[in-house]
C-alpha cells in the first residue's frame, strides 16, 4: 500500500525541497529525495520504482533530461509518471521534456495547491 | 652542527638578539594557532546556531503556507539576516494566495521597521535583502525609500529596487522605470530584458510605445532595443514614424526588423544600399516577410552583398517570396553575379531540404 504513494523528488535547492517534502508528507505520501543528478541516477538503479517522479531540470552532475531518458529506457521504471519542475524563464525546456517522455510540468514559482492537484491526477 | 654548537657560545648583544627573535617567532606562532582555533570554534558555534535556526524556521515557514501562523518564537537579532534570506527564498519558490501568510509572519515579528532601517544600511548585502523583502511584502510605505535606491549609482541595487517597486505597484513603477532606463547607460541589457519579461508586455507595451512616440532621438536609441516587448498592435504606427524620422543606424535596423506591414515596404527599400550592413541584412529579411516578386532585383543585389549575413538572410528571404516557384529558382539564381551569392542560395536550399 505504501509503495503506491511513494514520490521520488529530485531537486537540488534545499528550501524548495523542504517545502515540497513537507507538503507531500502532509498529504500522506512517502517522499525520497535526491539532491543532484548523480544521487538520482543511483536511486533509479537501486530502489523500487515510485508512484511518481518530481524532477527538476537544472541539476548538478546530470540534468533532468538525462535522468528522464534513463528512466524511460528502464523496463520497470518507464511507466512511472514524471512531472518536470522548471524555472519560468526556461519554458523552452518544457517542450523538450515533454518530447522526451515527461507526463507534465510545473513552473517555479508554483502554487502548492496546483502541484498537489497535478500529483493527484497521476496517483489515484 | 658546528653552527648550532657555536650558538651556545654566543655572548652579549648577539645572543640577546637571537633570543628575542626566537621568542617573537614562538609567541607569533602561538598567537596564530590560538587565533585559528578560536575562529574555528566561533565558526562551529555559528554553524550550530544556524542549523538550529533553520530546523526551527523552515518548519514554521512551510507550515505557514497551509495554516495561519501563530505562537511564533522570538527572533534573535543575529538571526534576522538568516530569517530574511529564508523568507525571501520561500517567496521566490511559491506563489498564490497563501503566500500572504508569509507576509503575516513579518508583521507578527514586527520586522517591517527593521527592514526599512536595513534599506539605509551601508552594507550592500543588507541593503539588497531589504530591497527584495520590501518587494515581496508589497509594502507601500517603502515606496520613497525604494525610489531613492533605484537612483543608486550601483546598477544592480538600482534594478533590484525597480523590481520591488514593480511588485508594489506596477502601473506606478513603469513610468519611473522607463525614465531611468533612458538616463542610464550602465544597466546590463540581459537584466533589464529579464525584468521586462517578468513584468510582462501587458504592462510594458503601451508606456514604452508612448515614450518612443514622444521621445527624442536619444530616448529612441536607448529604448529601441527593448522593442520586442511591445505588442504588434501597438508597434506598427511607432515603427513607421521612427523609420521615417530617425538617422540612427542601429534604430533604423531595429525598426526594419520589427516591420511587418507591406505598407512600409517603400520606406524599407530606401535603405537597401545603406553603408551599415545590419540595415541591409534587415532589408533582405523584411523583403521575405512583406515583399513580393517586384522586389526581386533588390533582393538579388543583396544576395550578392559583400557581407555573409546579408547574403544569407537575403537568400532565406528569396525562398519565402510569394509566387516564386521552385522551378523558377534555378533561373533566378543564374542572375546572381557572384559565386558567393550562388553559394548562399545553395546553402539555404540545402537547409530547407534537410531541416
Amino acid at each position: 500500500m505504501s509503495d503506491k504513494k511513494t514520490i521520488l523528488l529530485v531537486e537540488d535547492e534545499d528550501e524548495i525541497s523542504y517545502v515540497i517534502e513537507f507538503m507531500l508528507k502532509r498529504e500522506g505520501y512517502t517522499v525520497t529525495r535526491a539532491k543532484d543528478g548523480k544521487e538520482a541516477l543511483d536511486l533509479v538503479k537501486n530502489i523500487n520504482p515510485p508512484s511518481l517522479i518530481l524532477l527538476d531540470i537544472m541539476l548538478p552532475f546530470h540534468d533532468g533530461f538525462e535522468i528522464l531518458s534513463t528512466v524511460r529506457k528502464m523496463d520497470i521504471w518507464k511507466e512511472v509518471p514524471v512531472i518536470m519542475l522548471s524555472a519560468k524563464s526556461m519554458e523552452g525546456d518544457v517542450t523538450r521534456a515533454i518530447d522526451q517522455g515527461a507526463d507534465d510540468y510545473i513552473n517555479k514559482p508554483f502554487q502548492p495547491e496546483e502541484l498537489k492537484s497535478r500529483i493527484r491526477r497521476y496517483i489515484k | 652542527m658546528s653552527e648550532l654548537v657555536s650558538f651556545f657560545y654566543l655572548e652579549g648583544l648577539e645572543r640577546l638578539i637571537l633570543e628575542v627573535l626566537a621568542f617573537l617567532i614562538f609567541s607569533g606562532s602561538l598567537f596564530i594557532i590560538t587565533l585559528t582555533l578560536l575562529l574555528r570554534y566561533l565558526r562551529s558555534i555559528e554553524h550550530k546556531r544556524k542549523t538550529a535556526f533553520l530546523k526551527r524556521w523552515r518548519m514554521i515557514l512551510a507550515k505557514s503556507i497551509f495554516e495561519s501562523p501563530h505562537n511564533l518564537p522570538k527572533l534573535k537579532r543575529r538571526e534576522i539576516f538568516w530569517f530574511l534570506h529564508l523568507w525571501n527564498h520561500h517567496h521566490q519558490s511559491l506563489k498564490g494566495e497563501k503566500i500572504q501568510n508569509l507576509n503575516d509572519i513579518i508583521y507578527k515579528l514586527k520586522l517591517e521597521r527593521v527592514i526599512l532601517k536595513m534599506l539605509k544600511s551601508i552594507y550592500t548585502r543588507k541593503k539588497i535583502i531589504a530591497i527584495i523583502s520590501m518587494g515581496h511584502l508589497r509594502n507601500e510605505s517603502a515606496w520613497s525609500d525604494l525610489e531613492k535606491q533605484a537612483q543608486s549609482d550601483n546598477s544592480f541595487i538600482s534594478l533590484m529596487a525597480i523590481r520591488s517597486l514593480c511588485k508594489i505597484s506596477v502601473d506606478r513603477a513603469i513610468p519611473f522605470f522607463l525614465s531611468l532606463l533612458v538616463e542610464r547607460d550602465d544597466y546590463p541589457f540581459p537584466i533589464v530584458n529579464n525584468l521586462m519579461k517578468e513584468i510582462g508586455s501587458k504592462y510594458i507595451s503601451r508606456p514604452l510605445v508612448q515614450l518612443l512616440e514622444n521621445g527624442g532621438e536619444s530616448e529612441v536609441s536607448s529604448l529601441m532595443k527593448y522593442f520586442h516587448h511591445v505588442y504588434q498592435v501597438d508597434a506598427e504606427q511607432t515603427i513607421r514614424r521612427i523609420l521615417m524620422n530617425s538617422c540612427d543606424q542601429e534604430v533604423i535596423a531595429r525598426c526594419i526588423k520589427y516591420s511587418n506591414n507591406p505598407k512600409d515596404l517603400d520606406s524599407i527599400l530606401k535603405h537597401s544600399k545603406d553603408s551599415f550592413w545590419p540595415i541591409r541584412m534587415q532589408v533582405g529579411a523584411a523583403i521575405g516577410r512583406v515583399g513580393n516578386m517586384q522586389n526581386l532585383p533588390t533582393l538579388l543585389t543583396l544576395i550578392d552583398d559583400e557581407v555573409w549575413w546579408v547574403r544569407y538572410r537575403s537568400a532565406q528571404a528569396l525562398l519565402k517570396l510569394p509566387d516564386l516557384e521552385n522551378n523558377e529558382l534555378g533561373v533566378v539564381t543564374t542572375q546572381l553575379v557572384s559565386a558567393k551569392g550562388k553559394s548562399a542560395v545553395q546553402q539555404v536550399m540545402l537547409e530547407r531540404e534537410h531541416f
